[in-house]
């Protein structure tokens, strides 16, 4: 593959046509990068020990992406580091190098690429190859894209090659071969008479399909596992729909026990737009629709497809301390979410208006039965379970009701008040196994006080209450910021309700940081709480920590 | 024109269906693990704390019953899970680390990697000594397959005739 690329590559940068002066004025070469450092302290209260360092006390995760440019023509390459991960990123990630390498063409009617690349087909459901930094989480696909747009409004797209997993090369078949296969029409694009309607159209297929040999000694093993969607999006004046149906053909996987039923998941999506009112709601089910290039891995990694989270992300401090990771082997769900902007000159909007959302979503397990009288729910080497499409099973994950009112008081003065009520499946979702359902009421206001046109103080105040879990906890945070440079912000939780006397412990931190153009440095000491970081449902485990990081990013 | 583009796109999904391999049951292959003399070793890395072990040991017992009682478990307390925290439960207040276990703990970097997790036979697979419970079967069943190295066995015979027993 590297020869192919260097191949083609020299191609370009020899083509006899390009003159060298013309070359080097239309190329460009952008890029972007990152660098977390983190330096690990002893903490008795958190129960890190020198013994449990032991002499890791350096965390590294990097990266740099550099993108050439010339026309048409683009390549790439990611170099990544991780000497060692940071505590809480997978230790696979334990390395450095070039991660992702890749070239492209792309005019108006079609594109191919050859490397690494990023692709989905619709919501994701069949096909989805991304990166996330934060959760150390990276998919690629190597291998060859092509997208072919044959008129206006329709996109074809062929995928084909074997995803990334940490740093193992591909050999010997040692993960799945995945081709998959696109089509979108629009269309008021491809005829004329639709073109002026206030209708508007869109459907869409894709079928995906993964090889991967029979290495089980155990079971038979599909060896050929395919996947198809359906989808269309709907608008018509201020109402939108849109929704996709997929399906999965039997894949026994680690994550399923080995059970050999299909699977399926449908998302479908309606929203109400007007001026100062959004309405917006969803469905969800997912059965049994994990679909890894591996069926043997468990971890996050080698996902061919993604299934979209249904829960508001939450990204204040308590808030975020309870977040909901996708259940790929069942859950059926629903969200609505209201907007609504109280006008200006209004009794309660005052001068400036008031923004009111009301934002409800819960997550259910689905209703199983088992799949026959001799097989119990879930056994491996079965055909799993027997569920209905769209009953609800009587499990909650999840739910949650975020109520938020935005105010500006004055020119200088605005804040937001938060409620949040999570019920939250603790043992399932983070496996801590035999503990029972949260129930938190979270309460949030977060303060800007203008004292200059540059210069802003900000302030949080934070409360969680519960029974179980840890207790209560209470939060606040203070940040100054001389826009557009520097910042620093001076934080603490306090887990003041923990029925252990010696875990009322304050996770305190400082930070500085100062920001030039598009660089940005920030240095934060203090102490990390054990948590759970999800990003699109996508989880990881975050130990306590104690110590410094350092982040340095920019992009050019 | 726009006929010919629908042709195409029905063809590619058409070839796509043919990407499927739909298995009948029965699902489990039967497999004789009695016809053989090695065993493997298993060693389980675990701790008191880490919530997904005990499946890892459940997973140990069921391998060792389908092969046939071919396999030695061992458990291996250490790293980060294996901690005994008197003050906050005395259900984990035991320590059950030994040095051997931290010793190798270190050495294969098994709880660094996240536990449960284990080695089979101390096999390399994918350049790492750790194997994660899922894969367990998988590594230990080609080795199954091989002839063991070497074969000890210990057997009793009475000889009455001569002495009350003999070793041999």
């Amino acid at each position: 593959m590297k020869k192919a690329l260097a191949l083609i590559v020299l191609s370009f940068l020899f083509t006899p046509m390009v003159k060298a002066q013309g070359f080097l004025s239309k190329s460009e070469v952008h890029g972007n990068f990152e660098l977390d450092g983190m330096y690990y302290q002893a903490d008795d209260a958190l129960g890190i020990t020198d013994s449990i360092i032991n002499g890791n006390e350096f965390g590294f995760n990097g990266f740099a992406d550099i993108i050439y440019t010339l026309g048409n023509f683009s390549a790439g390459l990611r170099y990544e580091a991780y000497l060692p991960p940071i505590a809480g990123f997978d230790r696979n990630l334990d390395g450095q190098g070039i991660a992702n390498l890749w070239a492209s063409y792309t005019t108006d009617r079609f594109s191919i690429t050859i490397g690494d690349f990023y692709e989905q087909f619709g919501n994701g459901l069949t096909l989805r190859t991304y990166t996330e930094w934060s959760l150390g989480y990276d998919n690629a696909l190597k291998g060859a894209r092509f997208v072919f747009s044959p008129i206006d409004g329709i996109i074809l797209k062929g995928v084909y090659g074997v995803q990334r997993y940490f740093w193992t090369k591909y050999e010997n078949n040692n993960r799945g071969i995945v081709k998959g296969f696109d089509a979108e029409i629009n269309l008021n694009d491809v005829f004329n008479g639709m073109s002026d309607s206030k209708i508007k159209l869109t459907l869409g297929g894709s079928a995906v399909s993964k090889y991967q040999s029979d290495q089980n000694p155990f079971y038979k093993m599909p060896k050929n596992v395919a996947a198809f969607a359906g989808r269309f999006n709907l608008g018509i004046n201020k109402f939108n729909f849109s929704s996709e149906y997929a399906y999965k053909i039997n894949d026994p996987s680690a994550i399923n026990n080995y059970i050999y039923k299909p699977g399926a998941a449908f998302i479908f999506s309606g929203s109400y737009s007007t001026k100062g009112l959004g309405i917006y709601a969803q469905f969800k089910r997912v059965d049994n629709m994990s679909y890894k290039s591996d069926q043997a891995v468990t971890s996050n990694a080698l996902d061919i497809n993604f299934l979209p989270p249904l829960i508001e992300a939450h990204t204040y401090m308590l808030a975020a301390m309870y977040p909901y990771a996708t259940q790929p082997n069942g859950e059926i769900g629903f969200q609505i979410a209201i907007n609504y902007k109280v006008p200006k000159k209004s009794k309660i909007g005052g001068k400036y208006g008031m923004g009111v959302s009301i934002n409800y979503s819960q997550m259910n397990n689905i209703d199983r039965s088992a799949p026959n009288d001799t097989a119990y729910i879930g056994q491996s080497g079965t055909m799993g379970w027997n569920s209905d499409f769209f009953k609800f099973g009587k499990q909650i994950f999840n739910r949650d009701l975020t109520i938020e009112i935005d105010k500006k008081f004055n020119k200088k003065f605005k804040s937001t008040f938060k409620y949040i009520y999570q019920k939250y499946d603790i043992a399932t979702i983070q496996g801590h196994t035999g503990e029972p359902i949260v129930n938190a009421n979270i309460a949030i206001i977060d303060m800007t006080y203008k004292l200059t046109s540059k210069k802003a103080l900000r302030w949080e105040l934070q409360g969680l209450w519960t029974k179980e879990d840890k207790g209560d906890w209470a939060a606040a945070l203070i940040e100054y910021t001389v826009s557009p440079h520097w910042f620093i912000t001076i934080a603490d939780q306090y887990n003041y309700g923990n029925k252990h006397s010696n875990e009322k412990i304050h996770y305190y931190t400082g930070s500085f940081g100062y920001t030039l153009n598009t660089m940005r440095i920030a240095l934060t000491y203090g102490r990390q709480r054990e948590g759970v970081v999800c990003v699109g449902g996508v989880c990881r485990q975050v130990p306590a920590s104690n110590g410094f990081s350092l982040t340095i990013s920019g992009s050019f | 024109m726009k006929i010919r583009y629908i042709i195409l796109v029905v063809l590619i999904f058409a070839v796509s269906f043919n990407s499927c391999d739909k298995v009948d049951a029965p699902f489990i292959e039967s497999r004789d693990y009695c016809n053989g003399n090695k065993k493997v070793l298993i060693e389980d890395y675990t701790g008191h704390g880490c919530v997904n072990c005990p499946g890892a040991a459940v997973l140990a017992q069921e391998l060792k019953e389908i092969f046939c009682g071919r396999a030695v478990i061992i458990a291996v307390h250490a790293g980060y899970f294996a901690q005994p925290d008197f003050e906050n439960n005395p259900v984990f207040a035991a320590n059950f680390t030994t040095e051997a276990g931290n010793e190798w703990d270190t050495y294969f970097g098994n709880s660094a990697k996240g536990n449960p997790n284990g080695l089979i036979d101390r096999v390399r697979v994918n350049d790492s000594y750790v194997i994660y419970p899922q894969s367990w079967a998988e590594v230990a069943d080609p080795l199954l397959m091989e002839p063991a190295e070497a074969l000890l066995q210990l057997i009793m015979i009475l000889m009455l005739a001569t002495t009350p027993y003999q070793q041999i």
